[in-house]
């Protein structure tokens, strides 16, 4: 239930980040195009795809730290594959031209890392009302020396 | 609150009976603190048993179907499994942090976020253990968050 949540959250915010990045990038690269209502329920797709990439995340035994960052780097090349996939089927990219490839890798790794900072943001938040919590209940207490 | 102590007569077992309208979070701590002190746990190091006070573990973990407890110095094996100790002290202070710890809530100092959801605990000992995002909500409940 708890992975299915952040899914869905994960899923809100990559839907926004790709919209605001699709109409930077038809804005520098395309200000004339007219888009169908298509393009919308492209990146909503491609939103959702992406969203399942939180399961890299899961885990039955809690990884090291080393594991984290593995993971991490997988999931940010899994997203990466699945946002250029989507633009060439979808016709968004054509092979070849690089500035428009680069200014997407460059919106990718924007959008990725700002849900990183929200995320850990939202966690530090969390965090803090436990510290206060554990002040409030927990003074240290002094116990044997074992 | 009053604390009264009665004698017991003679064979009669000792007992410590609440008396509340309600059972609040002062109450819960209470009884909580009771039923923490009331079993000690036999941890064994280099062929010696200890009687060590739950009180004072400041976490089980259980590694390759063993089940080793973590004072503020030493490290003891216990034979309890670690969904033995979860529901005999269930309501205390200790509580599930992942799939192979339970932590003593008292001991931890601080916690800090560590990435996709799971965060580090400070232990007052300079240990640090990782809480799952799994458990979170549990820890939650156990601060009255």
């Amino acid at each position: 239930m708890d992975t299915i949540k952040k899914m869905i959250n994960t899923f809100a915010y990559i839907m926004t980040g790709s919209s605001l990045s699709c109409a930077l990038f038809l804005t520098i690269f395309a200000p004339k195009l007219e888009v169908s209502i298509t393009l919308l329920w492209q990146i909503a797709a491609m939103s959702f795809v992406c969203a399942l990439g939180n399961l890299i995340f899961s885990y039955k035994k809690v990884p090291s730290k080393k594991q984290m960052i593995i993971r991490t780097f997988c999931h940010y090349i899994y997203i990466n594959a699945i946002v250029y996939s989507n633009a060439f089927l979808c016709k968004w990219l054509a092979p070849g031209l690089m500035p428009e490839i680069l200014v997407m890798l460059l919106l990718v790794a924007v959008v990725y890392v700002i849900i990183m900072i929200v995320n850990f943001r939202n966690e530090e938040k969390i965090a803090n009302s436990l510290n206060r919590q554990l002040r409030k209940q927990y003074p240290k207490q002094e116990d044997d020396e074992l | 609150m009053k604390i009264i102590i009665e004698e017991a007569s003679p064979g009669e077992e000792d007992q410590i009976i609440i008396r509340c309208r309600e059972i609040d979070d002062q109450m819960l701590k209470i009884i909580s603190e009771l039923k923490m002190g009331q079993k000690k746990i036999a941890g064994s190091k280099n062929g010696n048993i200890t009687m060590i006070d739950p009180a004072n573990v400041y976490y089980f973990e259980g590694v390759d179907n063993k089940v080793f407890l973590y004072c503020k110095q030493n490290m003891y094996e216990t034979k309890l499994k670690l969904y033995e100790i979860e529901e005999d002290y269930k309501n205390t202070n200790l509580f599930r942090a992942s799939k192979s710890i339970i932590l003593n809530v008292t001991k931890i100092k601080s916690i800090s976020p560590a990435y996709s959801g799971r965060f580090e605990a400070l232990l007052f000992n300079g240990e640090k253990v990782v809480i799952s995002r799994q458990y979170v909500p549990e820890l939650k409940k156990k601060l009255g968050l």
